[in-house]
């Protein structure tokens, strides 16, 4: 077990004594101590920490935090301050647990206690408030003489974590523990896989009794896990003649041995077996389709554990990140990359939908291990493979699209691919006229014409022959930069000045910006032939209306004079499009603000991102673009 | 950051040397820095001899150890022979040396090696890119000697070195 401990300042030395105090009756912890320029990581590292120091060091450190530091350290069940006194308050700090102690008295009992309950739970990774709750649940649960006798219910979305509290609880049990009798164990097993032939399914948990002329004979579940437990994962796919066996199991186990009879037998058959349920159906619905009996439910009496999706539990996300990316090293044999804390940060800040839970945190995690593992990806950073796996969208079947990419097998980046394709070729040189013969396309111009539309190529060259023709030898002319732009975003979600500039080797600022005008100009609906795929690749050319700027300098949302709204007003203002009085722009966090009018409103986000600001039909939209640079 | 750019050519290592101060310039916001130092290694023969490359002419750095690289731009060929395999050797050697001269236990760090080079077809070439890539994280190949990749290559290793700096 890791504690980590970030101490402020010089450790005074009653603090020392405290700390030297806490490992006493508790020989696997390990300290590890930060130097204090690192606190502000301490919430992304995934392991329980103290922060030692005195009042004015703790509320200069509490005060500096961010809004995700915050929203971290409030849900998190497992982190401390020492400081001279437990009094110690901050208006930042949540008050529902102790977590300021005093090196003036011995308070080590309270972080021994909270380690060894997480110590006791190794499968469950997270630090939130809830999964202390349920790790204290599971604690009720499991104990006890008679407590395998009552069978226990998991409710939780697909991901969240159901058979790892399930094998947690029944670990926890008597049964599970170490030297149980009869090395007893848990059985997981769907309630789809139940849904065979009705009578088949009940000869697997029932058993066939022997066969008077072939002996063949089949204990069933029930018995061969009398000692153990039998995980039913999504119990309600399981047929209702299942349920009402199990349900009659369950109504006579409470503590003592279940009656029942196998297929064909002719005596009675008892068995001990833990059943601990599992679904993330909704209850009520089932219930109300008569697929669920009620009385099913009652049964679990206050033996229910609910596990929120991740997304509700935020101290829960880094610790699951680092766990999930020392399994998929470990499972490979190689030396791991780190996960720092600026990845978990990264990945935390886009604050997805999570619909998958810890599945989708995993199916990303693989996507970057795997790519590590390509020495084509040799020389790019671990930060760097996740921004382009998140890039291409906000979801897993976004970010797995990357196997469909050059670049995933071969390590060549988009701008590379696209530069090279012209290599060879005559693209540079001045030119009067940008009209385009469509007879001798370089192969970035074939590629535009490719991806756009019969309407999006006719606006292509419009826009060309409005464009101020390339007089320098050594730029690349103005068709080959914009067919290039339009591979670009055809593929990619977005792009920047300075993208724009790798791509056509334009050094100029302006060149690059006035490019990106040229293109911005113009009504760009329906330019290429692909579909709207949701925030993915080339929205920005399927969005209806105007792409009216770039803003690709940092905004400082100043939330108590409200400043901000004017600064944008003012972009709109510079780019000649001003906003009218009805448009009213408000700010909502630090990094998020909403644009709109009494019909519409369109809330746009900025973290570090290029913010483009667009003009619907019907009013303004914005959408984030993340900026590369 | 210590960088090294290994490199026969007078030309290429200008090139090499633009790139860096480019990249150095986008990640730390200045070039020349206190924290960015840059030699050349003309002969690519192992142990090399140093000589600063920010515009101090003549200044050999004597004691290697003063200059342990975090990133090496390596050339494979000097003067048309292929030597960055001996190089390469003598480095991780060098470096792994060094880890076990300490007693800490402090992690041992190899520099981040761009092999970079002009494309061949030759078999021994192509085999030593891709098993020292394949054997090594921290080398990377590039098939031209094109300044583009060659920046790719050193943003992302820059940016490893400083990821693995912080926690």
């Amino acid at each position: 077990m890791r504690l980590l401990l970030f101490p402020l300042s010089t450790v005074d030395a009653r603090a020392q004594k405290w700390l030297d105090g806490l490992p006493a009756s508790n020989a696997k912890l390990e300290l590890i101590v930060y130097d204090k320029r690192f606190a502000t990581n301490a919430v992304w590292l995934g392991d329980p920490f103290i922060v030692v120091a005195d009042s004015d060091h703790l509320n200069a450190y509490l005060t500096a935090l961010d809004h995700k530091e915050l929203e971290i350290l409030n849900d998190c069940a497992y982190f401390w301050l020492l400081t001279e006194s437990e009094s110690f308050t901050h208006p930042k700090l949540p008050t529902d647990r102790l977590i300021a102690l005093s090196w003036n008295t011995s308070g080590q009992n309270v972080v021994r206690e909270a380690l060894r309950l997480l110590q006791s739970f190794p499968r469950l990774k997270g630090l939130s408030k809830r999964m202390h709750f349920i790790r204290e649940e599971i604690k009720r649960i499991s104990s006890g003489p008679v407590s395998p006798g009552y069978s226990v219910l998991i409710l939780g979305d697909s991901g969240v974590g159901k058979e790892e509290v399930a094998q947690s609880l029944f670990k926890a049990s008597t049964r599970g523990k170490r030297g149980a009798a009869g090395r007893p164990s848990m059985y997981a097993v769907g309630g789809a896989w139940l849904n065979m032939e009705p009578g088949m399914a009940l000869t697997e948990l029932i058993g066939i009794a022997p066969n008077r002329s072939d002996k063949s004979n089949y204990a069933g579940l029930l018995k061969l896990f009398s000692n153990g437990a039998l995980f039913i994962d999504d119990f309600e796919s399981s047929p209702v003649n299942i349920q009402e066996t199990l349900l009659r199991i369950m109504s006579t186990r409470r503590g003592r041995p279940a009656i029942y009879r196998q297929v064909g037998g002719m005596k009675d058959e008892s068995t001990l077996v833990w059943l601990v349920f599992a679904t993330n159906a909704n209850l009520q619905k089932l219930r109300d389709a008569s697929r669920l009996r009620e009385d099913f439910l009652y049964r679990f009496e206050d033996r229910v554990l609910i596990i929120p999706p991740l997304a509700e539990r935020p101290a829960d996300f880094p610790a699951i990140c680092h766990a999930m990316w020392r399994s998929l090293w470990d499972s490979r044999n190689r030396e791991p990359d780190v996960l720092r804390s600026s990845h978990v940060r990264e990945i935390y800040g886009r604050k997805f939908k999570w619909e998958g839970n810890v599945r989708t945190l995993r199916a990303l995690f693989a996507l970057v291990v795997s790519m590590r593992r390509n020495p084509a990806h040799n020389h790019r950073s671990v930060g760097a493979l996740i921004e382009m796996i998140l890039a291409r969208g906000d979801t897993y079947w976004h970010w797995v699209r990357i196997f469909e990419t050059k670049f995933y097998v071969t390590g060549q980046s988009l701008v590379e691919e696209i530069r090279n394709a012209d290599s060879g070729h005559r693209c540079f040189g001045s030119t009067r006229s940008v009209k385009i013969d469509e007879n001798q396309l370089l192969p970035s111009e074939r590629k535009a014409l490719e991806v756009l539309t019969a309407e999006g190529w006719s606006i292509f060259k419009k826009l060309l022959s409005d464009a101020p023709p390339t007089k320098s030898k050594d730029v690349v002319r103005v068709s080959v930069r914009l067919a290039r732009v339009i591979w670009y975003v055809s593929q990619a979600e977005t792009i920047t000045v300075k993208t724009l500039q790798d791509l056509t080797g334009v050094k100029s600022d302006q060149t690059a910006r006035g490019d990106l005008a040229i293109l911005a100009n113009y009504d760009l609906k329906d330019l290429t032939k692909r579909k709207l795929r949701g925030p993915g690749p080339a929205l920005l050319f399927e969005r209806h209306g105007k792409y009216l700027f770039t803003i690709d300098s940092v905004l400082v949302n100043d939330l108590n004079t409200n400043s901000i709204s004017e600064t944008l007003r003012n972009e709109f203002r510079n780019n000649r499009t001003p906003l009218v009085d009805s448009v009213t722009i408000e700010t909502r966090t630090e990094n998020e603000w909403t644009i709109g009018d009494k019909e519409h409103t369109y809330v746009a986000k900025y973290d570090d991102f290029t913010l483009n600001v667009y003009e619907g039909k019907s009013g303004f939209y914005a959408k984030t673009l993340r900026f590369f640079r | 950051m210590v960088i090294w750019i290994v490199e026969d050519e007078d030309d290429d290592a200008l090139k090499a040397y633009d790139v860096v101060t480019q990249v150095a310039r986008e990640k730390i916001g200045e070039y020349p820095s206190p924290s960015v130092k840059l030699y050349r290694v003309k002969l690519i023969e192992w142990p090399p001899e140093l000589r600063a490359f920010d515009g101090t002419k003549n200044h050999i750095e004597t004691d290697i150890q003063k200059a342990k690289p975090s990133i090496v731009i390596l050339d494979i060929f000097d003067r048309g022979s292929f030597r960055a395999p001996r190089f390469l050797e003598g480095l991780r050697e060098w470096e792994h040396s060094l880890a076990e001269a300490k007693s800490t236990g402090v992690q041992r760090f190899r520099s981040f090696v761009i092999l970079w080079t002009i494309w061949t077809n030759e078999d021994e070439v192509l085999s030593f890119l891709r098993q020292q890539s394949q054997r090594d994280r921290r080398i990377s190949y590039t098939q031209t000697k094109n300044i583009v990749l060659l920046k790719d290559h050193l943003e992302g290793f820059w940016r490893r070195c400083d990821e693995e700096k912080n926690p």
